[in-house]
């Protein structure tokens, strides 16, 4: 039975290092020189923040750390879905990048109280970095939610696009009981998901786009087939996540969709990013740079 | 009294730099002290002057140093390569390698064409 600290160490470095990958690849290409630097900076700041994980998680395993960042198989990395998509356009790049980054900064506030204090005490410094990253999304949600129509469109499309699967960066681990029972994961995944649902209920809510989370949920409802009884019923495949408006404001119901990433399941896209991500060290054994 | 930042350039191609502050009523009052405070000695080809309170600062400067090691970001992070380069490759050819060249040609295109040649007519 391996230390449940593990999966948690391991899903917040694999999520850092995948995302700060992705946010690279804006690097030379990005719509202007200013944003090629930021992404390519922010990139850095990711996989720097990996490092720290990566860095507790090899005391734990006794693994080096670049062979934990870079020497396992796809199937062994522990990150979310969401991160591993590719950049598609500034609309999604944006999107996600906000809804990451809030997602990132709600987990660091709750493991600040962490009764593990090596990670209690990384969350300080990491948050000064993470609180730059949460203005610099902001700042990029707010202007296009802003118009111009097109760039509000595409952002709209993008937030849609991403949403379901950030409900993913909040799937239960593994062992989440016993993470929570030690106080070692402070808040457990369903209450932190729904912090983070407030947080940026909030952020649509003063920026008039609701209808993300409308949206959002409508396209995570499953589609009911008729079964052989005559009942009606939902495939398994298509089942949640969903959100709802309840009184208090969005609510998470059903199951997740975007899952799977912290039990080592990924889609087609992780592929790619893992061939790229980890190439070169797989094509030289034991070198050093 | 209001502060006002003084900004100079020192030949027509350089950039503007602050060189200091003069505390003013208004635009015209402040460039005047700024000439004589700050330009007196040929500093400069070119001056302004602009209201403290007219800068957008950054907000939360704590945010500009770093929480993990970046010196890779940095020259001094890449100390000794020239070092590492002869060791990797004195084993190189300990191990039977022939190393012809370390580092790759340079194959970089100098235009020179455009030097010492006047205006064409």
């Amino acid at each position: 039975m391996s230390d449940p600290r593990i999966d948690l160490l391991l899903a917040m470095a694999d999520d850092e290092l995948v995302i700060g990958h992705r946010h690279s690849q804006w690097t030379g290409v990005a719509p202007h020189l200013e944003e090629d630097l930021a992404f390519s900076s922010i990139a850095q700041d990711e996989v720097g923040h990996a490092v720290v994980w990566y860095g507790l998680a090899s005391e734990l395993t006794g693994k080096d750390p670049d062979a934990l960042g870079l020497g396992r198989q796809p199937d062994q990395y522990r990150n979310a879905i969401l991160v591993e998509r590719p950049n598609r356009d500034w609309g999604y790049t944006v999107a996600r990048h906000y809804l990451y980054d809030t997602a990132d900064d709600v987990r660091l506030v709750a493991l600040a109280d962490s009764a593990w204090r090596p990670v209690a005490d990384a969350t300080g410094a990491l948050r000064r970095e993470e609180r730059y990253h949460l203005l610099h999304a902001r700042t990029w949600l707010d202007r296009l939610a802003h118009g111009p129509v097109d760039a509000r469109r595409k952002l709209g499309e993008g937030l849609v696009a991403a949403f379901g699967e950030a409900l993913g960066l909040f799937e239960p681990l593994p062992a989440e009981g016993d993470l929570v029972a030690d106080g070692v994961l402070p808040v457990p995944h369903a209450e932190l998901l729904q912090r983070w649902l407030d947080m940026i209920a909030a952020d649509f809510d003063a920026l008039g786009l609701e209808r993300v989370l409308e949206e959002g949920a409508t396209m995570a409802d499953p589609e009911f087939v008729p079964t052989s009884s005559g009942e009606m019923e939902a495939p398994a495949t298509l089942s949640g996540p969903h959100v709802e408006r309840r009184d208090r404001g969005w609510v998470p119901v059903g199951e997740f969709t975007g899952r799977g990433g912290r039990h080592g399941q990924h889609s087609e896209d992780f592929a790619e990013v893992w061939q790229d991500m980890t190439g070169t060290y797989r094509a030289h054994p034991g070198a050093t740079w | 009294m209001e502060r006002w930042e003084v900004l100079g350039r020192r030949t027509g191609e350089d950039p503007w730099t602050a060189v200091g502050a003069v505390h003013a009523p208004d635009a015209d009052m402040a460039l005047l002290l700024a000439k004589e405070s700050f330009f007196r000695h040929g500093e400069g080809v070119d001056f302004a002057v602009v209201r403290l309170a007219d800068i957008h600062r950054f907000p939360t400067p704590d945010m500009l140093s770093p929480a993990t090691d970046k010196s890779y970001k940095l020259q001094k992070g890449y100390t000794g390569m020239g070092d590492k380069r002869r060791r990797a490759a004195a084993r190189a050819e300990a191990a039977g390698a022939v190393v012809d060249r370390t580092r790759p040609e340079d194959l970089r295109v100098h235009n020179t064409a455009h030097r010492g040649r006047g205006p064409q007519s």
